[in-house]
Protein backbone atom coordinates (compact mmCIF):
# COMPACT_ATOMS: atom_id res chain seq x y z
CA UNK A 1 0.00 0.00 0.00
CA UNK A 2 2.94 2.05 0.70
CA UNK A 3 4.41 1.02 -2.49
CA UNK A 4 1.22 2.39 -4.58
CA UNK A 5 0.88 5.72 -2.78
CA UNK A 6 4.70 6.36 -3.88
CA UNK A 7 4.08 5.27 -7.48
CA UNK A 8 0.81 6.56 -7.69
CA UNK A 9 -0.70 8.71 -5.60
CA UNK A 10 -3.69 7.99 -3.57
CA UNK A 11 -5.31 6.18 -6.65
CA UNK A 12 -2.71 3.82 -6.42
CA UNK A 13 -2.83 3.20 -2.34
CA UNK A 14 -6.27 2.83 -3.04
CA UNK A 15 -5.99 0.23 -5.93
CA UNK A 16 -3.45 -2.09 -4.03
CA UNK A 17 -5.38 -2.37 -0.94
CA UNK A 18 -8.42 -3.39 -3.33
CA UNK A 19 -5.89 -5.52 -5.35
CA UNK A 20 -4.33 -7.20 -2.52
CA UNK A 21 -7.68 -7.57 -0.43
CA UNK A 22 -10.16 -8.93 -2.91
CA UNK A 23 -8.29 -11.91 -5.23
CA UNK A 24 -7.02 -13.66 -1.81
CA UNK A 25 -11.04 -13.03 -0.68
CA UNK A 26 -12.68 -15.10 -3.38
CA UNK A 27 -9.34 -17.65 -2.81
CA UNK A 28 -10.14 -18.13 0.75
CA UNK A 29 -14.08 -17.78 0.83
CA UNK A 30 -14.00 -20.28 -1.92
CA UNK A 31 -11.53 -22.68 0.45
CA UNK A 32 -14.21 -21.99 2.88
CA UNK A 33 -16.97 -23.39 1.42
CA UNK A 34 -14.86 -26.48 -0.04
CA UNK A 35 -14.29 -27.39 3.85
CA UNK A 36 -18.18 -26.85 4.90
CA UNK A 37 -18.84 -29.53 2.37
CA UNK A 38 -15.93 -31.68 3.10
CA UNK A 39 -14.80 -30.71 6.39
CA UNK A 40 -16.00 -33.12 8.27
CA UNK A 41 -13.62 -36.18 7.92
CA UNK A 42 -10.56 -36.20 10.51
CA UNK A 43 -7.88 -36.21 7.54
CA UNK A 44 -9.31 -32.90 7.04
CA UNK A 45 -9.38 -31.80 10.59
CA UNK A 46 -5.61 -33.19 10.66
CA UNK A 47 -4.45 -31.36 8.34
CA UNK A 48 -5.62 -28.36 9.43
CA UNK A 49 -4.57 -28.85 12.83
CA UNK A 50 -1.23 -29.33 11.58
CA UNK A 51 -1.29 -25.88 9.68
CA UNK A 52 -2.58 -24.02 12.37
CA UNK A 53 0.21 -25.52 14.70
CA UNK A 54 3.02 -24.05 11.87
CA UNK A 55 0.99 -20.98 11.63
CA UNK A 56 0.74 -20.08 15.18
CA UNK A 57 4.34 -21.08 15.64
CA UNK A 58 4.94 -18.29 12.92
CA UNK A 59 2.94 -15.93 15.30
CA UNK A 60 4.89 -16.80 18.18
CA UNK A 61 8.11 -16.70 16.52
CA UNK A 62 7.76 -12.87 15.27
CA UNK A 63 6.51 -11.65 18.28
CA UNK A 64 9.92 -13.19 20.07
CA UNK A 65 11.36 -11.16 17.51
CA UNK A 66 10.22 -8.02 18.05
CA UNK A 67 11.36 -7.67 21.56
CA UNK A 68 13.98 -5.42 21.98
CA UNK A 69 17.53 -6.59 21.61
CA UNK A 70 20.32 -4.48 23.47
CA UNK A 71 21.22 -2.20 25.81
CA UNK A 72 17.87 -0.48 27.59
CA UNK A 73 15.86 -3.22 26.91
CA UNK A 74 14.50 -3.84 30.89
CA UNK A 75 11.73 -1.65 30.07
CA UNK A 76 10.41 -2.74 26.95
CA UNK A 77 10.15 -5.90 28.15
CA UNK A 78 8.56 -5.37 31.24
CA UNK A 79 5.79 -3.14 28.34
CA UNK A 80 5.92 -6.72 26.75
CA UNK A 81 4.94 -9.24 29.77
CA UNK A 82 2.52 -6.51 30.44
CA UNK A 83 0.44 -6.67 27.64
CA UNK A 84 0.58 -10.79 27.78
CA UNK A 85 -0.35 -10.58 31.11
CA UNK A 86 -3.24 -8.17 30.63
CA UNK A 87 -4.41 -9.62 27.19
CA UNK A 88 -3.73 -13.50 27.75
CA UNK A 89 -3.86 -14.31 31.31
CA UNK A 90 -5.77 -11.70 33.26
CA UNK A 91 -8.31 -11.92 29.47
CA UNK A 92 -8.84 -8.03 29.77
CA UNK A 93 -10.55 -6.49 26.21
CA UNK A 94 -7.33 -5.85 24.05
CA UNK A 95 -8.53 -2.02 22.84
CA UNK A 96 -8.49 -0.33 26.27
CA UNK A 97 -5.13 -2.30 27.21
CA UNK A 98 -3.77 -1.55 24.41
CA UNK A 99 -4.52 2.35 24.51
CA UNK A 100 -2.59 2.28 28.21
CA UNK A 101 0.29 0.53 27.01
CA UNK A 102 1.34 1.99 23.68
CA UNK A 103 1.12 5.86 25.01
CA UNK A 104 3.32 4.39 27.99
CA UNK A 105 5.77 2.59 25.82
CA UNK A 106 6.46 5.51 23.65
CA UNK A 107 6.63 7.62 26.54
CA UNK A 108 9.39 5.21 27.91
CA UNK A 109 10.95 5.33 24.26
CA UNK A 110 11.34 8.98 24.62
CA UNK A 111 12.71 9.13 28.27
CA UNK A 112 15.48 6.34 26.98
CA UNK A 113 16.05 8.63 24.62
CA UNK A 114 16.61 11.76 26.17
CA UNK A 115 18.79 10.08 28.88
CA UNK A 116 21.23 7.89 26.49
CA UNK B 1 -22.52 -6.08 13.92
CA UNK B 2 -19.62 -6.84 12.09
CA UNK B 3 -18.71 -3.51 11.82
CA UNK B 4 -18.80 -2.90 15.31
CA UNK B 5 -16.54 -5.73 15.88
CA UNK B 6 -14.10 -5.38 13.35
CA UNK B 7 -13.50 -1.50 12.85
CA UNK B 8 -12.08 -1.34 16.38
CA UNK B 9 -9.95 -3.97 15.93
CA UNK B 10 -8.73 -2.79 12.93
CA UNK B 11 -7.41 0.59 14.51
CA UNK B 12 -5.00 -1.78 16.74
CA UNK B 13 -3.34 -4.00 14.26
CA UNK B 14 -0.07 -2.93 15.30
CA UNK B 15 2.23 -5.44 14.04
CA UNK B 16 -0.19 -7.10 11.71
CA UNK B 17 -3.36 -9.05 11.75
CA UNK B 18 -2.02 -12.45 14.17
CA UNK B 19 -2.14 -9.48 17.06
CA UNK B 20 -5.23 -9.45 16.63
CA UNK B 21 -5.92 -12.99 17.59
CA UNK B 22 -6.44 -12.95 21.19
CA UNK B 23 -9.40 -10.63 20.75
CA UNK B 24 -11.08 -12.13 17.34
CA UNK B 25 -11.33 -15.16 19.21
CA UNK B 26 -13.02 -14.29 22.56
CA UNK B 27 -15.46 -11.64 20.61
CA UNK B 28 -16.56 -14.44 18.01
CA UNK B 29 -16.81 -17.26 19.86
CA UNK B 30 -17.23 -16.20 23.07
CA UNK B 31 -19.28 -13.19 22.94
CA UNK B 32 -21.27 -13.65 19.61
CA UNK B 33 -21.06 -17.48 18.95
CA UNK B 34 -20.34 -17.01 15.28
CA UNK B 35 -18.61 -19.92 14.95
CA UNK B 36 -17.72 -22.58 16.93
CA UNK B 37 -14.19 -23.34 18.67
CA UNK B 38 -13.37 -25.83 16.19
CA UNK B 39 -14.59 -23.68 13.70
CA UNK B 40 -12.28 -20.87 14.47
CA UNK B 41 -9.98 -22.78 14.96
CA UNK B 42 -10.08 -24.40 11.36
CA UNK B 43 -10.74 -21.42 9.72
CA UNK B 44 -7.32 -20.10 11.17
CA UNK B 45 -5.66 -22.79 9.15
CA UNK B 46 -7.31 -21.75 6.30
CA UNK B 47 -6.51 -18.40 6.21
CA UNK B 48 -3.61 -18.88 6.95
CA UNK B 49 -2.57 -21.71 4.18
CA UNK B 50 -3.85 -19.36 1.32
CA UNK B 51 -2.35 -16.60 -0.22
CA UNK B 52 -3.08 -12.92 0.86
CA UNK B 53 -2.71 -11.23 4.26
CA UNK B 54 -3.00 -13.42 7.11
CA UNK B 55 -5.77 -11.42 8.40
CA UNK B 56 -8.60 -12.97 5.52
CA UNK B 57 -9.70 -15.29 9.24
CA UNK B 58 -11.85 -11.80 9.18
CA UNK B 59 -13.68 -12.59 6.01
CA UNK B 60 -13.98 -16.20 6.65
CA UNK B 61 -15.81 -15.18 10.23
CA UNK B 62 -18.30 -12.57 8.16
CA UNK B 63 -18.57 -15.29 5.70
CA UNK B 64 -19.81 -17.77 7.88
CA UNK B 65 -22.15 -15.32 9.72
CA UNK B 66 -23.10 -13.17 7.06
CA UNK B 67 -22.39 -15.18 3.46
CA UNK B 68 -20.80 -13.17 0.88
CA UNK B 69 -22.05 -9.61 1.76
CA UNK B 70 -20.19 -10.91 5.49
CA UNK B 71 -16.93 -11.42 3.89
CA UNK B 72 -17.18 -8.14 2.11
CA UNK B 73 -18.20 -6.13 5.27
CA UNK B 74 -15.46 -7.57 7.44
CA UNK B 75 -12.97 -7.38 5.19
CA UNK B 76 -13.32 -4.19 4.58
CA UNK B 77 -14.36 -2.91 8.33
CA UNK B 78 -11.24 -4.57 8.90
CA UNK B 79 -8.97 -3.15 6.92
CA UNK B 80 -10.23 0.37 5.71
CA UNK B 81 -9.87 2.14 9.06
CA UNK B 82 -6.05 0.72 9.40
CA UNK B 83 -5.27 0.84 5.74
CA UNK B 84 -6.12 4.84 6.43
CA UNK B 85 -3.75 5.58 9.38
CA UNK B 86 -0.81 3.77 7.66
CA UNK B 87 -1.86 6.22 4.81
CA UNK B 88 -1.93 8.91 6.97
CA UNK B 89 1.12 7.86 8.94
CA UNK B 90 3.13 7.26 5.54
CA UNK B 91 2.85 10.84 5.05
CA UNK B 92 3.49 12.00 8.22
CA UNK B 93 6.11 9.54 8.43
CA UNK B 94 8.14 11.37 5.35
CA UNK B 95 7.95 14.39 7.21
CA UNK B 96 8.94 12.79 10.82
CA UNK B 97 12.16 10.76 9.44
CA UNK B 98 15.14 10.79 11.54
CA UNK B 99 13.26 12.96 14.61
CA UNK B 100 12.83 11.53 17.78
CA UNK B 101 8.98 10.84 17.43
CA UNK B 102 9.51 8.67 14.80
CA UNK B 103 11.97 6.32 16.68
CA UNK B 104 10.04 6.37 19.75
CA UNK B 105 6.69 5.49 18.26
CA UNK B 106 8.59 2.86 16.57
CA UNK B 107 10.25 1.18 19.47
CA UNK B 108 7.27 1.89 21.55
CA UNK B 109 4.49 -0.12 19.30
CA UNK B 110 7.03 -3.26 19.12
CA UNK B 111 6.87 -4.66 22.30
CA UNK B 112 3.22 -3.77 22.91
CA UNK B 113 3.07 -6.27 19.64
CA UNK B 114 5.13 -8.47 20.62
CA UNK B 115 2.98 -8.75 23.90
CA UNK B 116 -0.16 -9.49 21.73
CA UNK B 117 1.39 -11.53 19.38
CA UNK B 118 1.61 -14.44 22.50
CA UNK B 119 -1.80 -14.37 23.79
CA UNK B 120 -3.46 -14.66 19.83
CA UNK B 121 -1.45 -17.51 19.30
CA UNK B 122 -1.65 -19.40 22.34
CA UNK B 123 -5.95 -18.07 21.94
CA UNK B 124 -6.17 -20.52 18.53
CA UNK B 125 -4.14 -23.22 20.26
CA UNK B 126 -6.83 -23.28 23.45
CA UNK B 127 -10.25 -23.42 21.17
CA UNK B 128 -8.09 -26.12 18.54
CA UNK B 129 -8.76 -29.97 19.15
CA UNK B 130 -5.06 -30.89 18.72
CA UNK B 131 -4.34 -31.79 22.20
CA UNK B 132 -1.20 -31.97 23.44
CA UNK B 133 0.15 -32.53 20.00
CA UNK B 134 -0.90 -29.06 18.53
CA UNK B 135 0.91 -27.52 21.30
CA UNK B 136 4.37 -29.14 21.12
CA UNK B 137 4.31 -28.77 17.09
CA UNK B 138 3.46 -25.02 17.65
CA UNK B 139 6.54 -24.82 19.75
CA UNK B 140 8.69 -26.79 17.57
CA UNK B 141 7.81 -24.49 14.60
CA UNK B 142 8.51 -21.53 16.84
CA UNK B 143 12.41 -22.72 17.47
CA UNK B 144 13.12 -23.59 13.71
CA UNK B 145 11.90 -20.45 12.58
CA UNK B 146 13.71 -18.68 15.29
CA UNK B 147 16.75 -21.05 14.49
CA UNK B 148 16.75 -20.78 10.94
CA UNK B 149 15.19 -17.40 10.17
CA UNK B 150 15.10 -17.82 6.32
CA UNK B 151 12.84 -20.76 6.56
CA UNK B 152 9.60 -20.15 4.19
CA UNK B 153 6.51 -20.52 6.63
CA UNK B 154 4.89 -22.77 3.66
CA UNK B 155 7.40 -25.34 4.18
CA UNK B 156 6.47 -25.73 8.02
CA UNK B 157 2.72 -25.26 6.62
CA UNK B 158 2.94 -27.98 4.47
CA UNK B 159 5.21 -30.33 6.42
CA UNK B 160 2.45 -29.50 9.39
CA UNK B 161 -0.56 -30.13 7.66
CA UNK B 162 1.19 -33.55 6.55
CA UNK B 163 1.79 -34.98 9.70
CA UNK B 164 -1.33 -34.57 11.58
CA UNK B 165 -3.03 -35.35 8.44
CA UNK B 166 -1.43 -38.45 8.22
CA UNK B 167 -1.99 -38.71 12.02
CA UNK B 168 -5.43 -38.39 11.72
CA UNK B 169 -5.63 -41.18 9.06
CA UNK B 170 -4.07 -43.69 11.57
Amino acid sequence: MQVGQRLRGSAGAVAAVVGLLFGPLFIVVGLALAYTRIGWSSAIHGVLDGIAAAAIGLTFATGLKLLPSGSARLGPLAVACATVLCVGVLRWPMIPVVLCLVPLSIGLALVQWRNA
Amino acid sequence: MLVVVFVPLSLLSIGGGASLLADMEHQLVGVHGWTTPREFADLFAISRAAPGPGTMLAALIGWKAAGWAGAVVATVALYLPSSLVVYGAARLWGRWRGSVWHAAVERGLAPVAAGLLLPGGIAVLRVSSGGPAIWAAAIIAAVLLLRWPRLHPLVLFASGGALFGLAALW
